[in-house]
This record gives C-alpha cells, sequence and structure tokens, in this order.
C-alpha cells in the first residue's frame, strides 16, 4: 500500500518523465487505477463479502447484481460459516442430474459459476435462508490524495503495467515486449510467493 | 458513468486523442462481441415454447448459448444428424422436449425436440448464455479498450501504426487470459 503521488512519482522516472510533461500526474494515478483493478483481479488479495437471500426453488443467481463489486468468487459459506463444496463445470452437474435447476433440499450443498456473472447454488432451498459469497474485489477509483490498497507487493506488478501503458502511450514500442514479459513474470513470482 | 464511457475515456488518453471517436462505438461493439466465447456476461432468460412448433426463440442479446432448458430439464445439444438417426420425421414428434438443436436454424432461433405439445412460458424455461452487453464488466476496462485500440491502429488511416495495434492487441489478451482463470478446486490456475 503507497500513496499514488508516490507510485507516480516513479513511474514518471522509469518512462523518463519526471515532470509529467508528456502525460499528467491525474493521468498517470488513472493508469495506476486501472492497473490496481486488473492486478487486483488477477491476484484477488483485496477481498469483498456480500450476504445472498436465497429464495426457495432458484438456483442460479445474477452475480453483478449481488455484487457489483465482485471480479472472481473466492468462496461461499452457508449460515453456519461452512463453506459450499465447489462444483466442477456446470456441464457435470448436467451429467448428474437433468432437473439440477428445479432440485431442492433443505440447505444448499455446493455452488459454480456459469461463466463469469451467473453464479449457481445447489441443490435450491425450501426455506429462505442466507449465505455468505466472498470475493475478490473490484479496488476503488485511486486519486492523488489516496494509497493502493493492495499489499505491497502486488504494487510492483501495477507498476509494470503502468509502465506498459505508458510506453504504448508514448509511442516508444521497441521496449513494451519486454516490458510485458517483465509484467507476466511479476505475476508469476507474486503467485508463487505466498499463494 | 458507464463502463462504455470509461473505455473511451481510456482510448482517447492512451491514444493522445488521436482515436477516432466516430468509429469508438463500431469497435466497442466488435470487442464486446468477441467477448461472447469467454461466457463473461452470462445471464438467464425466460423463454417461450410454442404448441406443436420445433422453432424457438432466443434472445436478440444472445452471442453464445450455453443451456436451455424445458420446465426444469436441461435439454441436450444435439446435432442435426443425430436427430435424422433417432428418427427421420423428427419434426412430426410430439411431446416433451429433451433435446435441441442450433444447425438447422439461424443464429438466433434452435430447434428442440420433440416439438412441445403443450404451450410453455414459467419460471422454469430458460436460456443460459452470455450476451453483448453495452455496459461490460467494470474491470474488463482495460482490456477492451486496448482492443479497441488495437482496432483502430490496424486499420487503414493517416495514424496507422500495426506495430502499436499489435502491442495493444497483445497485452489486452494477456489481461483477459489472466482475468479468465478460474481456480479448480483448491488450485490456482497459474500453478497447474
Amino acid at each position: 500500500m503507497q500513496p499514488a503521488s508516490s507510485l507516480a512519482t516513479q513511474l514518471a522516472d522509469r518512462v523518463r518523465d519526471p515532470n509529467f510533461e508528456g502525460t499528467s500526474e491525474a493521468d498517470m494515478v488513472s493508469l495506476l487505477s486501472y492497473g490496481q483493478q486488473v492486478v487486483n483481479g488477477i491476484l484477488s488479495d483485496v477481498t469483498g463479502s456480500v450476504t445472498l437471500a436465497l429464495i426457495p426453488g432458484q438456483v442460479i443467481y445474477q452475480l453483478s447484481t449481488i455484487a457489483p463489486g465482485a471480479i472472481r468468487v473466492l468462496a461461499v459459506q452457508d449460515a453456519s460459516g461452512r463453506d459450499l463444496k465447489v462444483l466442477g463445470p456446470l456441464e457435470s452437474l448436467a451429467w448428474v442430474n437433468l432437473t439440477w435447476l428445479t432440485a431442492v433440499s433443505d440447505a444448499p450443498r455446493g455452488y459454480c459459476m456459469v461463466g463469469r456473472d451467473l453464479i449457481v447454488v445447489y441443490p435450491g432451498i425450501k426455506v429462505a435462508q442466507n449465505v455468505t459469497i466472498l470475493y475478490g474485489e473490484l479496488t476503488p477509483t485511486l486519486v492523488q490524495a489516496a494509497s493502493t490498497v493492495v499489499p505491497n507487493e502486488d504494487d510492483d506488478g501495477i507498476m509494470d503495467l503502468a509502465e506498459v501503458l505508458l510506453l504504448l502511450k508514448g509511442r516508444d514500442l521497441s521496449p513494451v515486449q519486454d516490458a510485458i514479459g517483465r509484467f507476466a513474470a511479476r505475476i508469476r513470482q507474486i503467485r508463487s510467493e505466498s499463494r | 458513468m458507464s463502463t462504455q464511457d470509461d473505455v473511451q475515456t481510456l482510448v482517447n488518453l492512451l491514444s493522445n486523442n488521436q482515436s477516432d471517436t466516430t468509429l469508438f462505438a463500431m469497435f466497442y461493439a466488435d470487442v464486446v462481441n468477441t467477448l461472447g466465447p469467454g461466457n463473461w456476461h452470462t445471464t438467464t432468460a425466460s423463454i417461450s415454447y410454442a404448441a406443436g412448433s420445433t422453432s424457438v426463440s432466443l434472445p436478440a442479446t444472445l452471442l453464445n448459448l450455453l443451456f436451455l432448458t424445458y420446465q426444469g430439464t436441461v435439454l441436450s445439444n444435439l446435432s442435426l444428424r443425430e436427430l435424422e438417426a433417432l428418427n427421420p420425421g423428427w419434426r412430426n414428434v410430439s411431446g416433451a422436449p429433451y433435446a435441441y438443436t442450433d444447425e438447422s436454424s439461424n443464429v438466433k432461433s434452435v430447434e428442440v425436440f420433440p416439438r412441445p405439445a403443450a404451450a410453455s412460458n414459467g419460471s422454469y424455461d430458460l436460456a443460459i448464455y452470455s450476451e453483448s452487453r453495452t455496459d461490460i464488466l467494470p474491470y474488463l476496462v482495460l482490456p477492451v479498450a486496448l482492443l479497441v485500440l488495437s482496432r483502430d491502429y490496424m486499420r487503414e488511416s493517416p495514424y496507422q501504426d500495426i506495430a502499436m495495434g499489435m502491442l495493444c492487441r497483445t497485452l489486452g489478451n494477456l489481461l483477459l487470459e489472466y482475468l479468465a482463470d478460474i481456480p479448480a478446486e483448491g488450485q490456482t490456475p497459474i500453478e497447474q
């Protein structure tokens, strides 16, 4: 977690624009903001949760309606705090039960995603109850007066991605491919270190 | 501000206001349509089954049909040849549909087998599909903006820059691949 203005200054030095002449500091912070959202979308270090009120007889829910800031569902917990099982692809559920859409039970046992915006909590329930969805969160828009909200090691990934964007913006294309490679390597490194 | 506006703002920023604003909507729609196979924007819609008709209309925004259900039963996707092997006169068989084919109709409709004996339009008659949306998921703004830029710089124009376009496409697709990784149970995708 570092101040946006400090990251912008470091970024400006990296692309040899220390006086923010090619790109204003505000625009650099904007690119850092998008970088933070994408990096956290990949790593899911900043998380959020939402309570989903299950509707009797319903198994499919629209994730963007329940949790507009959700990028990646990490877990679903029932009312007792127990994690529901991660089911395989929805096709495998259809192999087991062609009528999974109308299956009901006293409590849900598992969940799966259908694409990125539908969540299936299976089976449906007879009586209304709540589950908690834990997810990797869309980080808030970064402004100059704010700091990043991801762990410090993720800031390096944000800087690498923002550097690529600034090189593209400045039409300095010869180092872009190497910069993309550094970003990819950074993401692999961060993931291998802590997960 | 909609995510489409965010994409346009970012495109203008990264192109130093060089990108063609009159073509933005077309490039944006094209990029959103290419997101279909990735099943980013999945949703459901109620479907009407007409009695005595094999044809079923699908939503206009559909890009990729994932599942079709009839009264809560998931229909199997069969090829036209498979249906014909089952019964050469399959279109004349009545009953509760349990299969459909998308090979005999245009892209926004399918044919079911058997044809429904009774009309059905309930809450368990669903199409589950990925759709084309004007407002994309907010975390896709950056990769979509890069793919829009790629199209703008690859086309013939006074500022055409093939190398720039290809690099934008490479980065945009890389970010989509990273964001699309859905971990298998107990594993992270990059470790697999």
